[in-house]
């Protein structure tokens, strides 16, 4: 499965586009509107994508509910997220194919039902479909930890996450 | 417009759901932090698990299970057959301390199997440590010895300095333990409940599956001073209705969540 994969970013670096008569999209700079779930909550995040040759770096700013939806717990995490674009690519009606494989980090808080912050490193990939108003996908799988203050001392848990992010990017 | 928007304001206030007040039921950590959670950092019944859980404020204690080896150690063990966990074949009573201390549940932190003796220190005098009872094995068919089991127990809690209780589901054990400690009767037989409360009224009260009883029957049963507390709480609809019932505790597998709806 591995190598499929492998020759599939392989073979996509090399092939040749064919011509295309619209003008390309050139622009570097997006904004992202993206809905996610990780371990323990989900959230919605606003990401602005600005990308400067195979790089892209991507501030993002979200709002989340923790543990439950139907507890409607509220935090609000921050984030940046570094990209390689292995794949950058234009297909068939101007329609852009962007691969990028990177590093993260979030830094996010909530209230109940004690006053918790986490920082967390992840590593995944980002997946860009479209014209001007791009699909996006994104998967990271990182070390989370997180911190309260407990009964007794200050409680430091680390363990693994995973986020599952899909949403709409838009050139600007 | 004035009309709509004072419309809108009296919709948005009457949408909003009023807390209730559930400060005086108790919050006790199933297994510790939750028994067959999914996103559970720690293993049920380790000693990661047993400190997390008291180291939140709002949880009054922590539910146990208590398995005996064949030389009296009391080790903290759900399962019955420790393949399903442990990765060995057989169960608790079935070995000897030695091997036991050797074994790690099979999870990314490999958490320690942990005897009893090793989490008594963790509690302070304002936590409640119940000790649910394994007396009976019914994978390899063994049934321990309740003496034995009670004069190990005794001979650990001597030095503890929270407050303790037993939980039998063998209603045959009540009459050993009935005497000295707290005793509930797990059962979800609602006869067998009223025959054992009424044969052994010294019984501190019931630790019953959530749904094996309604409010109105937990209210009779608070009403004649014995205490109830309800498990198998894990989503948070079943929080929010098992608080509703108005126990004296429960015991949620999501401790996180507990506490955000009772606290």
């Amino acid at each position: 499965m591995r190598i499929f994969f492998i020759v599939f970013l392989i073979s996509f670096k090399f092939s040749i586009a064919q011509p295309v008569s619209e003008v390309l999209d050139t622009s570097n700079t997006s904004i992202a509107l993206s809905l996610s779930v990780e371990r323990n909550d989900f959230y919605t995040t606003f990401t602005y994508l600005r990308s400067i040759e195979s790089f892209s770096v991507n501030p993002s700013l979200g709002f989340g509910l923790v543990h439950s939806v139907f507890q409607a717990n509220p935090f609000v995490r921050a984030g940046i997220d570094i990209y390689y674009n292995p794949v950058d690519k234009t297909i068939l009606n101007c329609q852009k194919v962007l691969f990028g494989v990177g590093l993260g980090y979030y830094f996010s808080f909530y209230n109940r039902p004690t006053f918790t912050n986490n920082h967390e490193l992840c590593a995944g990939y980002l997946f860009r479909f479209g014209k001007r108003l791009k699909f996006i996908q994104k998967t990271f799988i990182g070390i989370l930890k997180e911190s309260f203050m407990g009964n007794n001392e200050r409680v430091h848990l680390v363990y693994p996450n995973f986020h599952l992010s899909m949403g709409l990017s838009y050139d600007l | 417009m004035i009309y709509r928007c004072f419309l809108v304001f009296i919709l948005f206030l009457s949408s909003c759901q009023k807390r209730g007040d559930y400060d005086q039921i108790l919050i006790i950590g199933h297994g510790g932090m939750g028994l067959d959670h999914l996103m559970s950092i720690y293993h049920d019944n380790t000693f990661e698990s047993v400190e997390l859980a008291l180291e939140f404020s709002g949880v009054n204690g922590v539910e146990v299970d208590v398995q005996m080896d064949l030389d009296g150690e009391l080790w903290l063990c759900h399962d019955t057959d420790l393949s399903l966990s442990l990765g060995v074949d057989g169960s608790i009573p079935e070995y000897h301390t030695e091997f036991l201390e050797e074994q790690s549940y099979e999870t990314i932190r490999k958490e320690k199997l942990c005897k009893l003796r090793d989490v008594i220190h963790l509690f302070d005098d304002s936590d409640q440590l119940f000790i649910d009872v394994k007396s009976f094995n019914p994978s390899s068919g063994i049934i321990v010895d309740p003496m034995l089991f009670k004069e190990a127990l005794d001979t650990i809690l001597m030095e503890a300095a929270c407050e303790i209780s037993v939980i039998l589901v063998n209603g045959s054990w009540v009459s050993y333990f009935v005497d000295d400690y707290q005793t509930y009767l797990d059962t979800d037989s609602k006869s067998i409940m009223d025959s054992y409360l009424s044969s052994y009224p010294q019984l501190a009260g019931l630790v019953v599956r959530y749904e094996s009883l309604s409010r109105t029957e937990i209210q009779d049963y608070l009403n004649q001073n014995w205490q109830i507390y309800l498990y198998e709480i894990r989503s948070v609809k079943r929080i929010r209705n098992a608080l509703e019932k108005r126990p004296s505790g429960i015991l949620p597998d999501d401790i996180r969540r507990a506490l955000i709806e009772a606290r």
